[in-house]
């Protein structure tokens, strides 16, 4: 809980080496999973903006779940999805306001962002660290500087 | 078809609202209309709150309860092991010849209804038939128009 | 706590779990085809069976379907041991029987070495081994749309009244989890068919993309206080109005803070 995502969108230059960490990191049966990471474009001249799970406070995923699959995991701060009890209805799919709950097609399971348990690989391997995982402390100095 | 429902409440009124009751109110109704219709089931299952789901599974889960009407006189020849050994089968085929129609089903006229069933424990007096709520046997094939009167 | 030794290993495990959840979590393949975690054990399809014994039971052994059984302290279990595997071949070789053109069976059954079975097959029956998943979930779902219907040679899984289930929401958590995929579905120009039952389909409105259907989607509002506007869109594109929103907040300072 006292990490957080820090974005710089003009350090990040849309390699996509995020989506991959992210993909190799959830693989299924030695077979690469769906990234939770998406660098998309952010509407101007070469920006980039990586759009990962927010995990919500009142997340939208949550309430929609009537299997109660998703739980937030108290160490990490992120929500989390058991695919155990996971009946794939879809409902968290479609609830998301931010499209962040997503299907694994390949697989045919419903994927959603975990913060790798606590270090997300996508921050590990930016190249250009435009996606950072930073303690809270740092990043409000950051944010404020 | 429309049935008069209009008997359903007093039996609802027998029995506390609550999953527990349904098994006793689906027997007053099956009492009551001889099957259990549609229209009592799906109000069964509001007034009782219990999904339609399970009320539908739980009478079609026990013989002593029918989703089709049936005829003024009920025929239920039981095919137990006693009596299947004393030879119910032939009564069965006598009954359904002489009606016209199978075990399950009822005659156009809504006169009779056969039913078989495994065993009423009355196997003392092995083939048992039982004509609405009376017993008969043991139930010779030669029986059946004393059957079919019900008396 | 308790400890118990699954295979030889001695492993930890909470109060009143069930045998197979523990096993499962050890990375033990034990078959199962009823079960599922996100309703109650049922033990249905009997092929979770294992041994069990304990130390003071002096070599005599039971055997009982793991999902049922809670675990316990100074329990011994074999998953895979011989009589185990014999009764598991059993349990394949009489579904085989049932259900002789159902994949995942066949599948299955090869796994444990029944190819062939020894019993007369049913010869026009269906794929569904009646474990009733589809109608647990259904239930667990708040739904309650189907159920077991009849008993005995009759069973099956059916909607109330063998209608068009007036409580389905056409969320397809049924069919999504049926262990022999036998539950059928229809989607065609926009609408889903299941149960008999038909279904408008949400789509989206950037891109046109097909999501859950417009009953899911009202029941999820209405019970679960998700504002009905967020079903307008698909996931990807909802993405993408994230990303434009982020975009234009860094275009003023260039950083954002997730």
């Amino acid at each position: 809980m006292n990490h957080r995502f820090i974005v710089t969108p003009n350090l990040c230059t849309g390699c996509r080496t995020c989506e991959l960490a992210c993909s190799f990191t959830h693989a299924v049966d030695n077979v690469r999973g769906q990234t939770r990471i998406f660098p998309l474009d952010g509407g101007s001249k070469d920006l980039w903006i990586p759009v990962v799970c927010l995990q919500c406070d009142d997340a939208a995923c949550v309430k929609s779940c009537l299997v109660d699959a998703l739980r937030r995991n108290p160490g990490t701060g992120a929500i989390e999805l058991n695919q155990e009890v996971c009946v794939k209805c879809m409902a968290c799919v479609a609830a998301c306001p931010f499209g962040c709950s997503l299907l694994d097609q390949q697989h045919n399971i419903v994927v959603k962002c975990d913060l790798c348990g606590g270090d997300p690989a996508c921050a590990h391997f930016c190249p250009t660290k435009a996606l950072q995982w930073l303690p809270i402390a740092p990043a409000r100095a950051r944010a404020a500087s | 078809m429309n049935h008069d429902l209009s008997k359903l409440q007093g039996i609802f009124d027998r029995y506390p609202r609550q999953q527990e009751s349904l098994i006793s109110v689906l027997q007053d109704i099956q009492k009551e209309y001889q099957f259990l219709p549609c229209e009592a089931l799906q109000e069964t299952a509001k007034v009782l709150d219990v999904p339609l789901s399970k009320v539908f599974s739980v009478s079609t889960f026990y013989n002593a309860f029918s989703l089709h009407p049936r005829g003024d006189k009920v025929i239920r020849i039981c095919v137990g092991t006693t009596c299947h050994i004393r030879g119910a089968a032939l009564i069965q085929e006598q009954l359904e010849n002489e009606l016209k129609i199978k075990s399950g089903e009822t005659t156009p006229d809504m006169k009779f209804s056969i039913e078989t069933v495994s065993c009423v424990g009355a196997c003392a007096k092995a083939p048992v038939v039982i004509v609405n709520e009376r017993y008969f046997g043991p139930a010779k094939v030669s029986d059946y128009k004393k059957l079919l009167k019900g008396k | 706590m308790v400890r118990l030794t699954i295979n030889g290993r001695v492993v930890q495990a909470s109060e009143g779990e069930m045998l197979l959840s523990v096993i499962r979590r050890e990375n033990i393949d034990v078959p199962a085809m009823c079960h599922h975690e996100a309703v109650e054990p049922f033990g249905a399809c009997r092929l979770c069976v294992v041994e069990i014994t304990r130390q003071e039971w002096d070599g005599w052994c039971d055997y009982v379907t793991s999902c049922l059984y809670p675990v316990a302290d100074g329990l011994i279990v074999n998953t895979h041991a011989p009589k185990v595997n014999e009764l598991r071949k059993t349990i394949l070789d009489l579904f085989l029987a049932r259900h002789p053109k159902c994949t995942e069976i066949i599948e299955l059954a090869g796994e444990y070495g029944v190819t062939r079975t020894r019993y007369e097959t049913v010869v026009d029956g269906d794929n569904c081994i009646l474990c009733g998943l589809c109608a647990r979930i259904c239930d667990r779902m708040g739904f309650h749309a189907i159920s077991t219907v009849g008993r005995g040679h009759g069973k099956e899984i059916a909607p109330p009244l063998r209608q068009a289930p007036p409580d389905c929401t056409g969320c397809l958590s049924c069919a999504m989890n049926c262990p022999t995929n036998f539950i059928e579905y229809k989607v065609k120009k926009g609408l889903l068919t299941i149960w008999d039952k038909k279904f408008e389909l949400l789509t989206c409105n950037k891109c046109g993309k097909e999501t859950i259907t417009r009953e899911f989607a009202v029941h999820l509002s209405e019970q679960r206080n998700i504002p009905p506007n967020y079903f307008d869109t698909c996931d990807a594109c909802h993405r993408n109005e994230l990303a434009a929103a982020m975009g234009r907040i860094a275009a003023w300072d260039r950083e954002v803070q997730l």
